[in-house]
Formats: C-alpha cells, sequence, structure tokens
C-alpha cells in the first residue's frame, strides 16, 4: 500500500519534471525564433509598431497612412499591433511583442522603476488635458469632497500623476483623492460624466475633453496647472533590444518628424485625411487639431518635473537621471 | 494522520513551488515577468500589514454575499411562481436558455450605463451570473425528488411544514448546495473581473482593484499576490463551509461517501 503511494507520487514528480522540461524547451524555441529574425536583419528588418488612436497621437496616423516609414528606409517592415491601452503596451514591449509604443510619461517611468531598460526617443505631443466636472459647485480641488468620485483611465496614468501633482500643491497630500478614483476608459469616462449619476468629474484629455467642454461640463484645473507649466504629453519609447539599431530608430524618427512637418504644412490634407480614419467631421476636425491648444513636436519636456515629482510621492521609489531616459544617436 | 488525499494534494503544491522557483532561477523570464514565490509571499505580507489588503478581501466578500443574498431571493420566488404555475415554469425556462449563457462580463457596460459605475452595477452582475446556475440547480433537484417520497408522505399521513422539512429538504439539499457552489463561484468571477474594468467600488475597492492596480503600476509579485488571495478565499469558502456543511447533512445522513 506504502510502496503504491510512494510509487503514484514518483511517478506525479516524473510528470512535473516532463511538463518543466516542455515549457523550459517552449521558452528556447522563442529564443530561437528571435535569433533567426535578427539573422535576417541584413536583408529585411521587421519593427513592431503600436497603433493608436486619438488626436494625441495623430502624427502616428499620418506616418502610417502616408507610408513615411517605408519611404525613409524600403528594407524596413512595419507591424502595426493594436493594443488595448498603456499597461497592455508596456508589457508587450516588455515581453518583446513589441519594439515602439506610445504612451504619457509616467507610465513609462513606472517601467523604468520597476527594470525595465527602455529608453523615450521622441517626444510626439502636448496637450490640453484637464479635470471635468458636471457639478457647477466644484471650482477649485477645495470643493471636492470625500463623496465625488473621479473618474481616470487608471493609477499610475499621466491623468492620474497630473491630479496627484494638483492634489500636492493645493491639499499638502499627492494622495488625497486616490481613494476615490474610478478606472474607466475616456469614452465610458465622457458617458458616466454626462450621465451624472456617479461620477462627478473625469480627468481626460482630447477628444473627450473638448466633447466635455460642448456639453457644459466645466474644467475645475487643467493639465498645465496641474503640472505647473508645458509638459510633453506623449512620448514614444523603445524596447531595450531595438536600442542599439540606430539605423531602424533613426529612420522611424524620421518618417515621425516628416508626419509632423506635413501635418504642421498641410493642414486640408490631414484634416481630410484623419477625418476618415477617426471618424469626426472635417470642420470639427480641424478646430480640435489647429485650434484648440493640441501641438505636434518632438521635443520632450518635463520629463524631470515628472520624475522628480513622482519620486516625492513616493510612486518612484529612486531619482532617475535625465539622460539615461532619453535615446541618443552615439549609443 | 494526514490522509492519503491531503498528502496528495501537498505534493502537488510542493512539485508546483519547486517549479515554480525552478523557472525563476533559470533566469529564462525576467522577474517582471515571473515573481519568485518568496516575492509574492513577501508583499502578501506587506500587503496586508501596510495596504489595506484585509479590507479589500472584507468589501468583495461583502459584496458578493449581497448577490447571493439577492439571487437567493429571486430564485425561491421564481421557483415557487414556476412550480405553482406551468405557464411561469415555460417562461423561466425560457429566460435561462436565453441568458445563461451570457457572460457577466459582457453584460457589465449595459449594466454600467443602468446602475452606474458603484457597487450596484457589480451586484447586478453578480445577480446575473448566479441566479440562471442557480435557478437550474434547484428545479432539476425539485424534479428529481421521487414520486415514491410523496406516496409514502401519503401512507404515512405526512404533510404540511414536516413533509418540506423532513423529506423535501433533505431530497434537493444536494442541488440546492451545488447550486450555491456553482453561484459562488461564478459571483466571486464576476466580481473580480468587474472590479478589473472599474476599479474602486466604495473606498479602497476590492481584491479586483488590488491586482489592477499592481498591474498598472508594474508590480508583478503583487498581481500573483492578488491571484493568491483569491484562491486562499476560494479555498476557505469550499473547506469552511461547503464541506461542513456537506458533513453536518448530507455526509451525516448517509446520502454521500
Amino acid at each position: 500500500m506504502i510502496k503504491k503511494h510512494i510509487r503514484t507520487n514518483i511517478k506525479c514528480l516524473l510528470l512535473g519534471l516532463v511538463v518543466c522540461g516542455m515549457l523550459v524547451s517552449l521558452s528556447a524555441c522563442k529564443q530561437n525564433s528571435q535569433d533567426v529574425s535578427i539573422d535576417q536583419s541584413q536583408n529585411i528588418k521587421t519593427v513592431k509598431i503600436a497603433k493608436q488612436y486619438g488626436l494625441a497621437y495623430a502624427p502616428i496616423t499620418v506616418m502610417q497612412e502616408l507610408n513615411f516609414i517605408h519611404e525613409e528606409d524600403p528594407n524596413l517592415h512595419v507591424e502595426w499591433v493594436q493594443l488595448g491601452n498603456t499597461a497592455a503596451i508596456r508589457e508587450a514591449i516588455l515581453t518583446d511583442e513589441l519594439d515602439i509604443g506610445f504612451m504619457g510619461i509616467p507610465p513609462y517611468l513606472i517601467g523604468v522603476e520597476n527594470g525595465m531598460n527602455w529608453q523615450i526617443f521622441t517626444g510626439l505631443s502636448k496637450a490640453p488635458l484637464g479635470l471635468m466636472s458636471n457639478d457647477t459647485s466644484i471650482n477649485s480641488l477645495k470643493d471636492i469632497n470625500p463623496s465625488h468620485k473621479i473618474a481616470l483611465p487608471q493609477p499610475g496614468s499621466i491623468q492620474h500623476i497630473l491630479l496627484s501633482m494638483a492634489a500636492k500643491r493645493e491639499m499638502g497630500d499627492p494622495k488625497a483623492f486616490d481613494n476615490q478614483l474610478v478606472s474607466l476608459k475616456h469614452p465610458d469616462g465622457v458617458q458616466m460624466l454626462l450621465a451624472g449619476s456617479e461620477v462627478t468629474m473625469h480627468f481626460t484629455s482630447p477628444p473627450f475633453v473638448f466633447q466635455e467642454e460642448e456639453q457644459g461640463m466645466q474644467r475645475v484645473i487643467s493639465g498645465e496647472e496641474a503640472f505647473g507649466g508645458p509638459f510633453t504629453f506623449i512620448v514614444g519609447t523603445l524596447r531595450e533590444e531595438i536600442l542599439s539599431d540606430t539605423q531602424t530608430v533613426s529612420s522611424v524618427n524620421n518618417a515621425l518628424k516628416r508626419a509632423i512637418e506635413y501635418m504642421n504644412k498641410n493642414p486640408e490634407e490631414t484634416v481630410t485625411l484623419l477625418s476618415e480614419v477617426y471618424g469626426i467631421e472635417k470642420s470639427l476636425l480641424k478646430t480640435y487639431l489647429y485650434d484648440s491648444g493640441l501641438e505636434y513636436s518632438q521635443k520632450v519636456e518635463g520629463l524631470e518635473t515628472f520624475v522628480d515629482f513622482m519620486v516625492e510621492a513616493k510612486y518612484l521609489t529612486h531619482s532617475i537621471k535625465e539622460d539615461t531616459l532619453l535615446w541618443s544617436v552615439e549609443e | 494522520m494526514i490522509k492519503r488525499t491531503q498528502l496528495n494534494s501537498i505534493l502537488v503544491l510542493v512539485i508546483l513551488l519547486i517549479l515554480w522557483t525552478g523557472l525563476y532561477f533559470s533566469g529564462l523570464y525576467s522577474p517582471l515577468v515571473l515573481p519568485s514565490p518568496l516575492m509574492v509571499l513577501q508583499k502578501i505580507m506587506y500587503s496586508f500589514t501596510n495596504d489595506d489588503l484585509l479590507g479589500q478581501v472584507f468589501r468583495s466578500i461583502i459584496v458578493i454575499i449581497k448577490g447571493l443574498f439577492i439571487a437567493c431571493a429571486v430564485v425561491s420566488g421564481a421557483l415557487f411562481l414556476s412550480e405553482r404555475y406551468g405557464q411561469v415554469g415555460e417562461g423561466v425556462n425560457t429566460l435561462c436558455a436565453l441568458f445563461h449563457p451570457l457572460p457577466g462580463i459582457a453584460i457589465l457596460p449595459i449594466f454600467m450605463i443602468w446602475f452606474g459605475v458603484g457597487e450596484s452595477a457589480i451586484v447586478a452582475v453578480i445577480v446575473h451570473s448566479v441566479i440562471w446556475p442557480l435557478y437550474l440547480n434547484l428545479r432539476s433537484g425539485i424534479h428529481s425528488i421521487p414520486k415514491v417520497y410523496e406516496q409514502v408522505c401519503r401512507g404515512f399521513d405526512i404533510h404540511g411544514l414536516t413533509k418540506w422539512k423532513h423529506v423535501y429538504f433533505p431530497a434537493v439539499l444536494p442541488h440546492i448546495l451545488s447550486g450555491l457552489r456553482t453561484g459562488w463561484a461564478r459571483g466571486w468571477r464576476a466580481l473580480i473581473s468587474a472590479e478589473m474594468i472599474f476599479g474602486a467600488i466604495g473606498g479602497g475597492g476590492g481584491l479586483g482593484w488590488f491586482i489592477f492596480k499592481n498591474r498598472v503600476f508594474m508590480d508583478t509579485a503583487g498581481m500573483f499576490a492578488g491571484l493568491i488571495i483569491v484562491i486562499g478565499v476560494g479555498l476557505i469558502v469550499e473547506k469552511g463551509i461547503f464541506e461542513v456543511i456537506e458533513s453536518k447533512t448530507l455526509r451525516k445522513w448517509g446520502m454521500i461517501e
């Protein structure tokens, strides 16, 4: 009886070892396939870029629609990957499913904090973010009481960090509102704010912030007021393994530069192109893109302020030097 | 003395732990993808002492209990009516066929519009996840009561409350328990997924929010910690509630081995 028991146990153990072996060989396979794609890199290289929508990402869409990367480097094949949110993009970069992704500075810094060796290679846009409210009695953060719920995409997002910055300045506590957050995607947040039942405020970005303004929502605080000056909303980040591939990164970088120039020089064509992609009516889109505070530029602004604040508010445990975060050709 | 089945469970756990630790130390995966068991354990301890993990577990359980309670009330009403009036029964059966396959999480966006993004939407999802399997289980329980019980009751002149308490209830109890088990499991799943979609309910949110928050701050050990707590609560409910009830009733009555 006992012998039999021991025998079944040993069988279990063996089975476990087999499973373990399979897992290890599976991951070995994965690494092999990567080696192959690097070997082929002399001829045609593939770069995986996250496809993102939203006005702040407009240059990416322009670059994609007009094939600028292909024109920069005909041997560079771009695979456009569709992902849900910032966390998913970061996870994709972490697990080698993505080479280039765009996001706010704070989620990028959280990745650095947790050991991801990735870098910012470009800024993308500045945007008029804002904390919008459906309650006219709320004119500043001091009017917010604990029963008011504040919707934003997720904790750790740029919207959340901006709210914390404002809370620090006006209430003395960066986490003053952390227990009344509701995590909602932008469109859901708009819907909930307009419905007016549960959510009182929504920290959001264009075009949602514009839509809410059109519906009579009032701005409690703007992104710039919260930050204390202008800052880059979206930056482009590179996976560790692609940092040394100067050629690829430069091609994407140049294509992006062309896209931004194109947008600034050809507003009519840009609006025609994007109104189809976004499904926003042309004249409205033109106002959104060119007349509402959105600015496209590769310059990265406000990185140090974000680092300093996030260290101070304990979202980051140690300070990071700005120059280790920015990609440069010398490497 | 430890029973053999328990010994085997422990063995499986040990193997899992060894595999996990082995994979961690093999260096194939970054700790951001697969943290070590120790890191996860430390995170659990830290979250219980420094964060509000206990409160979050507590709030999650309260929400499920609310959902279960409402679901039980609705199901009892529906059962009573459908046993009384055949047409109602057919109607409810049709509803079951329509809505039982619908995952709670698929309905959530609609519930968010109807009930807002608070506890009520989550309770509604739990109620939806629980009522259909509970109803189906109980109904099949009632229908599986052998005809001969009814005849025996008539023969011995047992009726009214006594008949329900001593004959029908014990006969249906296995189905009630399995219905509640399924209900609990589905409610638990609905809660965690709902919380991961729209964050905090009430003050600091529940377990789903705990996992979600750890994801957005890239604390993989925290995500694992959340999973282990979810599994732990599931085990406690199974061993501490369902199995105890079972041993005090069905096992005592000799209805199961």
